[in-house]
Order: structure tokens, then sequence, then C-alpha cells
């Protein structure tokens, strides 16, 4: 088990934030970042992944000793398939937990909750659509994303080899594509898009891992840039929150074309939301030293949370869903919103013990 | 429920059952005499429109007819007591895409109803039917409808990818299925309602007209407060926005009381099945049939 560190913090508060926002209604959402800023926790989860992926992929030092192409394209696909088996139990679960509470519950209406409905009215066609992730739920679509961005990313590890700047030229070239000509990835059985659309969110995996990247290689020069963007980030969220507080959005009808980029779309991440998640990054960099020496108790428990994403993400996403039908079936209060969050915040940490407990008998 | 009975509905109920020339004398107990003439002199439940007013505004005698109507389809398994719709709202959008010839661009947007979940084929879906169902009722016209359904989602969400497809698309019109996901996942009515009010504001500054459908009956939410807010809600804005409003909540519950063994319904028993799918369709057609007649009888008030 590795001591707590700023991306594992961050990650795990991430996290908790995810859970949050995954329970619309709850009073606690209030303080997550959505309210704060242009971007929200989906996007610092993203981008935290991309910094560890220069773990992964460079070694442990994150760049300085580049680990084999070959193994690195291995680690990636295995990385991949894991994750791929992640979203076939969590969503598979979260469909049995629907159809399990309106059985319990004479509740036919469960049945329906976050585009689940094709799952039971189409079950062939929906079967092929889940292992093939092009059928989705709401709330469970994150996980299919991060399988797509981490195969594009052996491109871009690979092309890093040979050139950061390349992989970096690359990934805005996809990008810029991507929004330009309204690129998608299809749904289906249901038609439609891809709720998070990878070919414009792996600029922001791609954007972590070369920011690890860069500050392992050039930790002076990095050191100084940060030092230096540090006003320019800290202006740029608090023109953010702003902006959110006046609950301000352009106009689609009235912005020029190619529209998205001059929207706070999330589908495509515009670009408005990359330099807003860039901005906290940048801001709250410094702030890691100060919570660790501060809040120690807080920061470790983050921290484990971080260390172990993917199976705290999966139960955090059931747990969230377990949050909505009881706010459902009972009647919300605040006691009882605190409950289910206090619940949670447990349970999670209980599901980190246990994934390194795992780890470490393996 | 007290906003579910009053003169107007009444009337537009009339209407709506099947007699179109009626809705428009209705809608407006001004319309000169000659209008109803017109009702009468084209082959049977064929129904004139008269053209945008020209020089001689306000004299609808003068007009000449460009338009025909046929009544809107009414399925015997479809006929509730309960107004299929309710409002007086004039679809100018339509109408002067009608007028100017062109095809009438329709999105309808939703949730699981516009996916067509339980439908037992894409065409048995309610957009399609009521692509065909307006395509029937008016003579000449061409839809271009864009189901935009995506089950389970809520009105923020909704509210939000509509207004990039209308950016996209342009349309004319656009029929929103809206509130059951918001009810379902407990959204407070109040903070629904600001932000429906807010979309329909928005719309409405872009000159795009707004038929409403509100949320599925389900029986054992029938006397859920929490459920029913959401669909009082969508009364209340419709009303206060001028927004047609199609009844779904009540004629589903009317449909249950007349068919016990739900037989609109998907196995599941809260989707709508084949029949289901095409009574939504044509209570909306009745709806969207009123709103043009009804932007007729303001004399061909354009944008």
């Amino acid at each position: 088990m590795r001591p707590p560190n700023a991306i594992d913090f961050w990650r795990g508060v991430a996290l908790v934030m995810i859970f949050v926002n995954h329970i619309p209604g709850l009073d606690y959402s209030l303080v997550t970042l959505r309210n704060y800023a242009i971007s929200d926790a989906a996007e610092l989860f993203v981008f935290l992944a991309g910094c560890s992926l220069a773990f992964l992929t460079n070694g442990s030092n994150g760049g300085s000793e580049p680990k084999p192409v070959g193994r690195v394209i291995m680690r990636l696909l295995l990385r991949a398939f894991e994750i791929w088996r992640a979203q076939i139990v969590t969503i598979s679960i979260a469909i049995a937990m629907l159809g399990a509470g309106a059985i319990a519950f004479n509740d036919p209406l469960l049945l329906e909750w976050h585009g689940a409905g094709p799952a039971f009215t189409d079950t062939v066609r929906s079967s092929i659509g889940l292992a093939l992730l092009t059928y989705q739920i709401g709330y469970f679509n994150i996980l299919p994303l991060y399988v797509v961005l981490l195969l594009l990313a052996i491109v871009f590890v690979v092309l890093s080899r040979w050139s950061l700047l390349l992989a970096l030229v690359a990934s805005v070239a996809l990008y810029v594509a991507t929004l330009a000509f309204q690129l998608k990835l299809p749904s289906w059985p249901v038609g439609g898009a891809w709720f998070f659309n990878p070919l414009s969110w792996q600029i922001l995996i791609v954007l972590g891992f070369l920011s690890i990247t860069v500050q392992r290689r050039y930790t002076a020069v990095w050191h100084e840039a940060v030092v230096r963007l540090w006003p320019w980030a800290a202006a740029v969220v608090c023109v953010g929150a702003v902006i959110v507080w006046i609950d301000y959005r352009p106009d689609p009808m009235t912005v020029p074309s190619p529209r998205f980029f001059f929207l706070f779309d999330k589908e495509f991440l515009s670009p408005v939301r990359i330099l807003s998640m860039m901005a906290v990054a940048i801001a709250f960099y410094p702030a890691y030293p100060v919570l660790s020496r501060q809040m120690g108790p807080a920061v470790r428990y983050f921290s484990s949370l971080g260390r172990n994403s993917l199976a705290v993400f999966c139960v955090a996403s059931l747990l969230a869903l377990g949050g909505q039908i009881v706010r459902y079936l009972g009647e919300p209060t605040f006691l009882f919103d605190t409950a289910i969050v206090v619940t949670g915040l447990v349970v999670l940490r209980i599901t980190a013990w246990v994934a390194e407990f795992q780890s470490s008998t393996s | 429920m007290g906003r579910r009975i009053s003169v107007f509905n009444v009337l537009m109920a009339c209407a709506a059952v099947g007699l179109v020339p009626h809705a428009a004398v209705a809608t407006d107990a001004s319309r000169p005499a000659v209008e109803t003439k017109k009702a009468i002199e084209p082959p049977a439940r064929v129904v004139p429109l008269a053209a945008p007013s020209g020089p001689a505004a306000g004299q609808a005698t003068k007009r000449s007819p460009l338009l025909r109507f046929a009544t809107p389809r009414d399925s015997t398994e479809c006929k509730v007591k309960s107004p299929a719709y309710e409002g007086r709202a004039p679809l100018r959008a339509v109408r002067r895409a009608i007028l100017q010839n062109r095809p009438v661009r329709v999105i309808a947007l939703g949730s699981s109803s516009t996916v067509g979940v339980g439908a037992s084929s894409p065409r048995a879906t309610y957009p399609i039917r009521l692509e065909n169902d307006l395509e029937g009722v008016i003579e000449g016209l061409k839809v271009e409808m864009y189901a935009r359904g995506q089950s389970g989602e809520v009105a923020e969400g909704a509210a939000e990818r509509l207004k990039i497809d209308v950016a996209e698309i342009r349309p004319d019109l656009v029929v929103w299925q809206v509130g059951t996901n918001d009810a379902v996942a407990r959204i407070d009515a109040e903070t629904f309602g600001s932000l429906l009010r807010d979309t329909l504001a928005w719309l409405a500054s872009h000159k795009i007209d707004v038929v409403l459908i509100d949320p599925q009956y389900v029986e054992r939410l029938a006397q859920d407060a929490r459920y029913t807010s959401i669909v009082n809600e969508i009364s209340k804005i419709a009303s206060e926005k001028r927004v047609l409003l199609v009844n779904r909540f009540d004629a589903m519950a009317d449909l249950a009381r007349q068919h016990p063994g739900s037989s609109y319904l998907s196995n599941d028993r809260f989707h709508l099945n084949d029949l289901g799918y095409r009574c939504m369709a044509e209570y909306a057609t009745r709806a969207i049939v009123a709103g043009i007649i009804q932007a007729d009888t303001e004399n061909g008030a354009m944008h």
C-alpha cells in the first residue's frame, strides 16, 4: 500500500463528489465542484486518470524510466479489459437492483430509471449492447468512456515515446476534428450517442498524462511554469465560479459554428470545460501539502479511496443508485439524506480496505 | 386537480374528439361564418385552412384556402372522457412552414416513450405515428420528424440537450414529453418548474412552437403527492406560458378505467405498447392541428 499522495487524494475527493452528484436532489451536492466551476467531478476524475497513466506506462517515477512499449501496450489492454469487466458487473447489478426493487415494491416505474427500460423490454439486443458498451444507462456511463480512453491512450503513449509534443498535437487534432465534425460513438440498441464522447474526452487523459510526464522529466521548468500560471489559474477559477453562480450558459442558437467550441457542452467536452479543469488543477496544486499537514485523517481517508478507485467507483455508483431508490420509496428529508451520505462514506472506506486487503494477499 | 375542468377545455375536447371545423369555431367565437362554410364546401372530412393575411388583413372572408385538413384519426380504443389536450396556443411557426410549402421540422423530445420502449417495431413508436398522422391529416404536408428520446432523462439534462438539438435542426415545433422521470427522481416541483419555464421562454425567444406532453399515468402513483405535483406544475406552466399541453396523465387514467386489463400497456405494466403509442400520437395530433387552426384564427399572425 502506497502512502497518501496528491493524485490519490484528489481522486478520492472526485469519487465522493461523483457519489453525491449521482443522487439527484441531495443538498450535499452544493459542496461539489459543479456548483463552483464549469467543469465537474467527471473531468477531475478523467484528468487524474491521465496522471495515473503516466505512472502506469512510465514507471513509478512517472517519466524518467519509461517501460518497454510492448509491455506498456499489454498493461493498457489488460487495464481496459479490467475496467470493461467492472462495467459489465456493475451495470448488471444496477439493472438487477432496479428489477428487484420493481418486484419487491410492485413498482414498474423502477424498470424505467436511467434508461434501464430496454434491458427489460428488449433484452436480446440490450445484452449485446451491454457487452459492446453501446448500451449504457444513466450514471453508469463513465467506465465505458474510460475503456475507450485507455485504448486510445495506447496510440498517444506510443507517440509520446518519440515526442511529447507529437502526442499532444495528435490528441488536439482528434479533439478539434471531433468538435468540428461532431464525430460521435453511436449508442445501440437505443439511438443517439455516448453520454461522454471518448473522441473528445481523450484530450483530458492526455493532458493528465503529459502533465505528470513533463513534471517528472523537466521538474524545474514545470515548477516555474506552475508558479507563473497560478495567478491566472486562480483568476479563471474565480471567473468560472461567478459564471456558474449567475447560471450563465451560451445560447446554442447564437454562438458561431462549429458551436461546440463555444458552448459548455459536457458530451463533447467544450474547450471552456478543459480550461476550467486545468485552472482548477493548477490553482489547487499547492493545496495538497497544506491539507496533508492540517487534515491528516481526511487526507488518509480520501487517499485510500483514490488508491482503490476502480472498486470504490463501482461501489459508489451502486450505492448512489441504492440511495436514489431509498429516497424514491421513502420521504427524503435532510436527516434522511445525511444518513444516506454517511452510510455511503463508510461503505466506500470499507470497500477501499477490502480492495487493499485483497491485493495484499494476492 | 382543479385545473382539469374548464369551459374552454370542454370546448377543446369537443373539437378534438373529431370535428376540427368545430375546433376552429370553438377557439374563436368571432370567426366569420364564411370560415365555417368553407369547412362544409370540401369533400367530407376535409377542411380548408385560410391563407395568411394579405392586404386585407383582418378580413378572413378575403382569404383563399390553401390547406386542407382531414379530421384527425379518432380510434375507438383511444377515446377518453377527459380532454386529450388543453390550452389555446397558436402554432405560428408550423403554420408558416406549411404555407411556405416546406417540410415542417418537428423534434420529439422525451424519455422512454419517445424512444419507443415497449413498441413492437420502430414504426409503432409514437414519433413515427405522429409523423404519419399529421401527414394524413394535413393535405400535402411533409413532416421531418427528429425523435430525440433518451430513456430515463430528467428535464435538466433534456433541456440542455434540447437546446443543442434545436440549434442543429432549427425545428418549427418541439413536442416535449416532460416530467415523468423528474417525478420518479423526486425532483422538487418548484425546481422542475423553474427549469421548464426557462426552457419554454428560450424556445419562445427563438420563435419555436411547443407542445408539451405531461407524465405517464401510473395507478400506484395516482395519489402520490410528489408525482401529481409535477403533473400539476406542468399544467400550470403550460397555461402560464400559453403552450398546448397533451393531457397524457388524464387520458391514460381514463384509458385505465375503461380498459381494466391495461391493454394499452406493455408487459412491464408501465411502458406503452403499440396501442398506447397510437393513442398518444392521436392526442398529440389533435393538439397540433388545433394549434395550427388557432394560428390561423389569429388572422395569420406571423413571426
